[in-house]
């Protein structure tokens, strides 16, 4: 049998009061960094939701996101500690929804299923061209995240080929979980399957076989 | 008298093994008439109720692996690819929209728990009642099994379980041989993958992976597993921009005797973020993070909405699992 206590323990929690003093350029142990020092990109851009305009453009009104939602996909799960929200669940959306529906678009279009887990088709969806297309498009500079090494300048090796495709593959995972997967699918046929627009996947592995 | 049997005999087996159906010299299809002819193909198709246009051909191609005897055969790669993308995305989505929250590897660990190939398997082989052709040629010669019984049943290259006693193996592995579970696992996605190439409708795709995938019932919450409760409840709270968690205590019981219990709450300023009881004021304090952890990441919206279905509604975009 339980007997409730009558009187509550003291509510009050002790809440530590931490000084700031900023020692910059060098990092000082123990002391509380100044978030303005580390929420950038390894471009130097500032964490700011007006760092989305680029993103917000190639968008349009068609396929327009909120401003938070987009600071969110270009914020890998590396920066600032997890601290800001982060793109990782989106992109595994994204990345699915993505396998799938480049699935059925081989299946009806002429090569059929024969062309499945062929070399052109996997090379699509490969992480390098993904990647390119990120890059192609000017959002690459206001990417958040960071580098486990800053001596590494392979972008293969660095780790940021991959997250450039994860930021693409949260910008579909975004649209697919706000908008429907109505509106992804047609941001995917459209302007990464399309052989009608230039810069799609396709037309990446095209140019650089 | 015997030497005529005998080359009688082998020269049926070799027709049985290398050509048990007339096919040309490329990989194709068996035709419908043949396909027919195999009761264990006919059944499974009634069984799985699937569509007329879903042709029996083409559930025996579903049927073949790579590593089947029957390279002549259409084999079952193609659609094993298009079935796996079908359902990794809408075993995700449909966990996904359930608890939007759910940390990325709860999540994969849910996905696996439906479509891994031992759950696959389970469901090929015991669910399905798909059956492995693994009689060997000449049983099926000395028990005129018609050619295309075979058709209904699932064939691989299995990888020999145990060695013979007495038997030394010279030669390594065949590399195309695989593992039964596996073999079960490209049946089901590809007879998956095949229903969505004979209806081109990802809708009734979409209901079988419901019917026969989803329907079966798994208790998520059983798979966290949490280092540190305490901390990564701190974490989060921080990050939501909630007051600090307090523990309390509830209720106790027995505090003095060998077998005590302890209520212990954990709060953010007025509200109570979780609850939970333990032998000591430690234990209850840990178990009532877990709790409020739980109570966070398996979040579940009122209305539960695929981004698939045609009237989606919108939940919550999740920001992520808390770094500690």
């Amino acid at each position: 049998m339980f007997f409730p206590i009558l009187k509550a323990q003291s509510t009050k929690s002790l809440t530590r009061s931490v000084g700031y003093l900023h020692a910059q350029p060098k990092r000082v142990r123990g002391l509380v960094r100044d978030p303005a020092t580390f929420l950038q990109s390894p471009c130097g851009k500032a964490y700011d939701i007006q760092s989305t305009s680029s993103l917000k453009t190639y968008l349009g009104e068609e396929y327009a996101l909120d401003d938070n939602l987009l600071l969110q996909v270009l914020t890998h799960k590396s920066f600032a500690h997890g601290m800001k929200p982060f793109n990782e669940k989106l992109s595994v959306h994204g990345s699915q929804f993505l396998k799938h529906k480049s699935a059925i678009h081989t299946v009806n279009s002429e090569k059929g299923i024969s062309a499945l887990g062929s070399l052109e088709s996997r090379k699509t969806l490969s992480t390098d061209i993904l990647a390119a297309f990120v890059k192609q498009q000017g959002f690459a500079d206001v990417i958040y995240w960071k580098k486990r090494d800053d001596s590494i300048t392979d972008p293969t090796q660095s780790g940021e080929n991959s997250i450039k495709a994860g930021v693409l593959e949260a910008l579909i995972g975004a649209l697919l979980v706000t908008r429907g997967a109505g509106v992804a699918e047609k941001f995917v046929f459209e302007k990464l399957l399309s052989e009608n627009s230039k810069d799609s996947l396709v037309n990446i592995v095209r140019a650089q076989a | 008298m015997n030497s005529l049997i005998r080359t009688s005999a082998r020269k049926s087996l070799r027709q049985f093994s290398t050509s048990s159906i007339k096919f040309n010299s490329q990989q194709i299809i068996a035709s419908e008439e043949q396909a027919l002819k195999s009761a264990p193909l006919v059944a499974l198709h009634e069984r799985l109720n699937l569509p007329s246009s879903y042709k029996l051909g083409t559930l025996a191609q579903a049927l073949t692996c790579r590593s089947s005897y029957k390279q002549e055969l259409a084999h079952n790669y193609g659609l094993n690819i298009l079935g796996k993308n079908f359902l990794t995305y809408y075993v995700s989505e449909h966990i996904l929209a359930t608890y939007p929250r759910l940390p990325l590897p709860v999540l994969n660990a849910a996905v696996a728990s439906y479509i891994s190939s031992d759950s696959l398997y389970a469901v090929g082989k015991y669910a399905w009642g798909i059956e492995s052709d693994d009689t060997t040629a000449l049983s099926k010669y000395l028990n005129e099994e018609a050619k295309e019984h075979s058709l209904g049943k699932l064939r691989f290259l299995p990888i020999s379980q145990t060695d013979e006693a007495g038997v030394t193996k010279l030669s390594s592995r065949d590399r195309k041989s695989i593992h039964p579970a596996a073999a079960y696992a490209l049946g089901v996605r590809s007879i998956i993958g095949g229903l969505y190439l004979s209806t081109k409708s990802e809708e009734v795709t979409k209901k079988f992976i419901q019917d026969h995938i989803l329907s079966r019932k798994l208790d998520i919450s059983k798979m966290f597993e949490f280092e540190q409760p305490t901390r990564e409840l701190s974490r989060l709270c921080e990050r939501q921009n909630l007051e600090k968690p307090v523990a309390r205590l509830i209720s106790e019981t027995g505090r003095k005797s060998d077998k005590p219990i302890f209520v212990m709450g954990i709060f953010s300023g007025e509200n109570k973020l979780g609850e939970s009881y333990g032998s000591s004021i430690r234990e209850a304090k840990i178990r009532a993070s877990v709790n409020a952890l739980k109570n966070w990441y398996l979040y579940k919206p009122t209305t539960v909405s695929v981004p698939s279905d045609k009237d989606y509604k919108p939940s919550v975009v999740d920001h992520g699992i808390v770094i500690v």
